[in-house]
């Protein structure tokens, strides 16, 4: 059992941190804590883990129980024993390639005997049915795959309280679903469980009970029921995603494109990167002033063809077309634009403002748009911040923002949404269809149903297969 | 914010994965250049010492920590001693020993003593080059004579080496690369790092 | 085909070996003995991959040294003395080589029983997940610049400070990011519990193991006796 009382915490840098919370978890049980991102979810976490304030300085005030012991006395690793973490971003959190070194990394560090170590790396391994990668190069994997590594370590410590903080955000929706079983397998082991998320529908089934923390305090707390129930203008209000999957896609997609011509054809592609095929016989076309939505499972090329569309890959047959002409990869790199699902190495200047208006002629008119759309995406206040600076959903937003103002016809982005919390994934999808009534022509591939059915026309599902719309 | 000097594990991991990315880079540059006696012998050092600076930077005053260049520096020698050159090993660590001197009191806070400490490092890097020579230039010497090639032509293998002109050359274009690159990497920290707050 | 590497204590000792045996020799040419010892040690572990290679290498040396020696080869780009320094460390490069490539797993492995601080072992983790992480990182700020049409000729040509910045600062920035990540990862994984790390693949020095040790002492010894020293 967890028992927060009258606990605050402010980071030595003076941003962000939670004040006054009390909080108890009891043994067993799901919480996950959900609200805007910025709110003080991610610090909640790191209170219960011991990396704040032990790793992330700052001043702790209150008092934290673990099973009635106070956490004041308790170094970091004695807790880090009892309480493992799960992280967002799995694929920077390896220290090994290969399957069991990584596996066992938590115990080596706490010096377990060897035999101990092997029984438990070989335990956890079978747990959580990743046999078959025993052989496999790490960094190879599916994100989902690389997740489920990373807790597959965590367990081998068999800690008896697990900590997420945004476990999904660079997941597709195959790796929530297989996270989903492990939880609920961890559960069923009598473990407790603390969720930071705001991804919300993934969780039914596990989840016992929602916090809601904005602006570093709890506003309110509901059972997985009474959630369940929650009116849908309450849950905008929030800010929250959705919290049950709707099981039919109830949009009626107009297939119906008058007698436009498409501004982007694309017939028979396809595309090999080292003697394998990514995708074959690819087909369709879309239209300027029309939002549209590539979905596919994991694997299948979704990446690939966008990277082949906008001219960054070479295709190896097929043709496209834009306006009608058929176009070079170097000249497609021009006409259109691709916002890729990697924040991390995307700007290069040191502004806000500057990155948006990297290469571009600074009228008065683009500088009035610049301005705007800053305002529109809820960045103005950090128009000269360091791109570097901003949380991973602000980045998001800076990298559409860039999209949209390069002035390229056709936009494409890669899963825009996935760190972004209700309001903004809202914000975002009002910004797309604004701007495809504007005469563009937007790709967006994405898992993200909610996203769908808030903003798309048109939806093109590629399978193994090839495509259909 | 309170300075301790016992290093964590952020310091060590950042550390390491700079250093590597500094060999990384040196490494490179030396292969690339090794096509051409001139480029290798009177130019390589320079670009690496410009190209490295700001990454050097970036490093000491992220880190904040005594041992920094020295760790760097002994990691370098690792990797020229699995490369079959030993006797870099002691050198750079006795380079790395020079940068430390230099950077004792809290050096990380003064963008002169970086600048200094890198400045001074880039003099003595061209032992990347003198030193193998200087090992291993009889065993060549009696090879290529003993190939039938002649003295002069042996000879003007060295003579950037060798003559006075040259070597002042080589000396103030290493140093004054690693000055220019010191101030780049300066004014890098400031436009980006601080800005982005990670420094 | 699985590789069956030797313990790292030998792996070691044939670096040694063959460093002392290079820089004490007398005769250049002769260094092929070690290297021949070098590949039989390669085969011994079944690393045919680098057999392969590096043994491709060092014939391109040999018909060069070849050329050079016996009709007065002059090379315009790659000057002779580099020719006779590879030739000359190749065997260091082969065992060098091979040690590096050894999974980290045992090498860490080694360190830990030699009693190693816990962090200079992450150092030595971290050090082989660089290359495959930062080549990701590259592709992608590559990707990105492309993108953005700031990797045309004339982009670079006339501004190629700015160029170096674009590719320099995004992946700095990634650099210290990941290593934030990885490190916050290590010690909610316990990388500051005190005392001595254990490790998952405890090795102990085998029947061939003493067989390549002995194997290489010898050959350095006799290739030393009647090849010549320097001193």
């Amino acid at each position: 059992m967890i028992r927060l009382n009258d606990v605050s915490f402010q980071y030595a840098s003076g941003l962000g941190g939670v004040s006054e919370i009390n909080l108890t978890v009891h043994e067993g049980e799901c919480l996950v804590l959900t609200g805007p991102s910025g709110g003080g979810k991610t610090t909640l976490t790191r209170l219960l883990n011991g990396l704040a304030p032990s790793y992330n300085a700052g001043k702790l005030t209150g008092t934290i129980f673990l099973n009635g012991k106070s956490l004041a006395q308790t170094p970091q690793f004695a807790l880090a024993r009892q309480v493992g973490s799960i992280f967002q971003d799995p694929k920077s959190q390896f220290f090994s390639s290969d399957l069991a070194g990584e596996v066992a990394f938590a115990c080596e560090n706490y010096g377990l005997p060897g035999e101990e170590i092997q029984k438990r790396t070989n335990h956890a391994i079978s747990a959580f049915s990743l046999d078959d990668l025993r052989f496999q190069n790490l960094d190879v994997l599916s994100s989902g795959e690389k997740q489920k590594v990373a807790i597959a370590s965590v367990y081998a410590l068999r800690p008896n309280i697990y900590v997420c903080d945004e476990p999904t955000s660079n997941l597709d929706r195959e790796g929530s679903r297989q996270l989903a079983l492990i939880l609920k397998k961890l559960k069923a082991e009598g473990c407790t469980l603390v969720i930071a998320e705001h991804r919300l529908s993934w969780l039914r089934g596990i989840a016992d009970r929602f916090v809601y923390i904005r602006d570093g305090k709890i506003l309110w707390e509901r059972s997985a029921a009474e959630m369940e129930h929650l009116s849908a203008g309450q849950r905008k209000a929030d800010g929250l995603r959705e919290i049950i999957e709707s099981r039919n896609m109830n949009v009626s997609f107009s297939m119906n494109h008058g007698d436009k011509r498409p501004i982007l054809c694309v017939t028979k592609l396809s595309c090999k990167r080292k003697k394998t095929d990514v995708f074959c016989d690819i087909s369709f076309s879309a239209y300027a002033g029309q939002v549209t939505a590539i979905t596919g499972h994991n694997g299948v090329g979704k990446t690939s063809l966008a990277l082949v569309l906008s001219g960054l890959w070479k295709e190896k047959s097929g043709q496209i077309l834009i306006n009608g002409v058929k176009m070079r990869p170097g000249e497609r790199r021009k006409q259109i634009w691709y916002g890729s699902n990697d924040t991390g190495t995307q700007f290069f200047t040191n502004s806000v403002t500057e990155e948006l208006l990297l290469h571009l002629e600074r009228s008065e008119e683009r500088l009035e748009r610049t301005r705007s759309l800053l305002k529109r995406l809820d960045l103005y206040r950090y128009k000269d911040a360091h791109p570097a600076s901003l949380s991973g959903g602000q980045k998001q937003r800076l990298s559409i923002a860039c999209g949209i103002l390069s002035e390229r016809k056709i936009l494409i982005f890669d899963e825009p949404t996935s760190g972004l919390d209700g309001g903004n994934m809202g914000i975002v999808a009002d910004v797309l269809q604004e701007e495809a009534h504007m005469g563009k022509a937007i790709l967006v591939i994405t898992h993200d149903e909610e996203l769908i059915r808030c903003c798309c026309d048109c939806l093109i599902k590629i399978d193994e297969y090839g495509n259909r719309a | 914010m309170s300075q301790t000097n016992k290093w964590t594990v952020k310091d060590v991991i950042t550390t390491v994965l700079l250093t590597v990315l500094l060999i990384f880079i040196q490494l490179v540059v030396n292969m690339v250049c090794m096509v051409n006696d001139f480029v290798s012998m009177v130019l390589s050092v320079g670009f690496t010492m410009l190209l490295c600076a700001p990454v050097y930077f970036l490093m000491v005053s992220r880190v904040r920590k005594r041992f920094v260049s020295l760790i760097y520096m002994t990691i370098l020698g690792l990797v020229f001693l699995i490369m079959g050159n030993w006797y870099l090993l002691p050198y750079y660590m006795a380079v790395g020993a020079v940068c430390e001197v230099i950077l004792w009191k809290n050096g990380w806070e003064s963008k002169k003593k970086i600048t200094a400490a890198w400045t001074v490092s880039s003099l003595l890097y061209n032992g990347v080059n003198l030193l193998p020579l200087w090992f291993f230039w009889d065993t060549y010497e009696a090879f290529a004579i003993s190939s039938g090639m002649e003295q002069s032509y042996i000879d003007s293998f060295v003579r950037y080496y060798s003559s006075a002109g040259w070597l002042a050359f080589i000396v103030v274009f290493t140093t004054a690369c690693g000055f220019l690159g010191s101030i780049i990497g300066g004014r890098l920290m400031n436009k980006h790092f601080k800005k982005a707050g990670v420094l | 085909m699985q590789r069956e590497n030797l313990a790292v204590p030998v792996k070691l000792w044939a670096l040694g070996c063959t460093i002392i045996g290079i820089s004490l020799t007398d005769d250049t040419i002769l260094t092929c003995v070690l290297v021949m010892a070098g590949f039989l040690y390669l085969a011994v572990q079944r690393n045919w991959r680098l057999l392969q290679s590096f043994g491709v290498f060092y014939g391109i040396l040999a018909v060069l040294l070849y050329l050079i020696r016996n009709h007065g080869l002059h090379m315009v780009l790659f000057s002779e003395f580099y020719v006779l320094m590879f030739w000359n460390l190749f065997a260091v490069f082969l065992v060098g080589w091979d040690l590096i490539t050894t999974p980290p797993g045992e090498l860490s492995a080694f360190m830990s029983r030699i009693h190693m601080p816990t962090s200079a072992i992450l150092g030595l983790l971290v050090m082989f997940r660089f290359f495959p992480t930062m080549k990701a990182e590259l592709k992608n700020v590559w990707c990105s610049m492309r993108n953005r049409g700031l990797t045309a000729p004339a982009q670079f040509f006339l501004h190629p400070a700015e160029s170096c910045e674009y590719v320099l600062v995004p992946l700095l920035l990634r650099c210290l990011q990941i290593a934030d990540q990885l490190s916050v990862s290590a010690v909610a994984r316990g990388a500051e519990a005190p005392g001595r790390r254990s490790s998952y693949y405890e090795k102990s020095m085998t029947l061939k193991d003493w067989c390549c040790f002995i194997l290489w002492s010898a050959v350095t010894v006799l290739f030393l006796w009647k090849g010549g020293m320097r001193i």
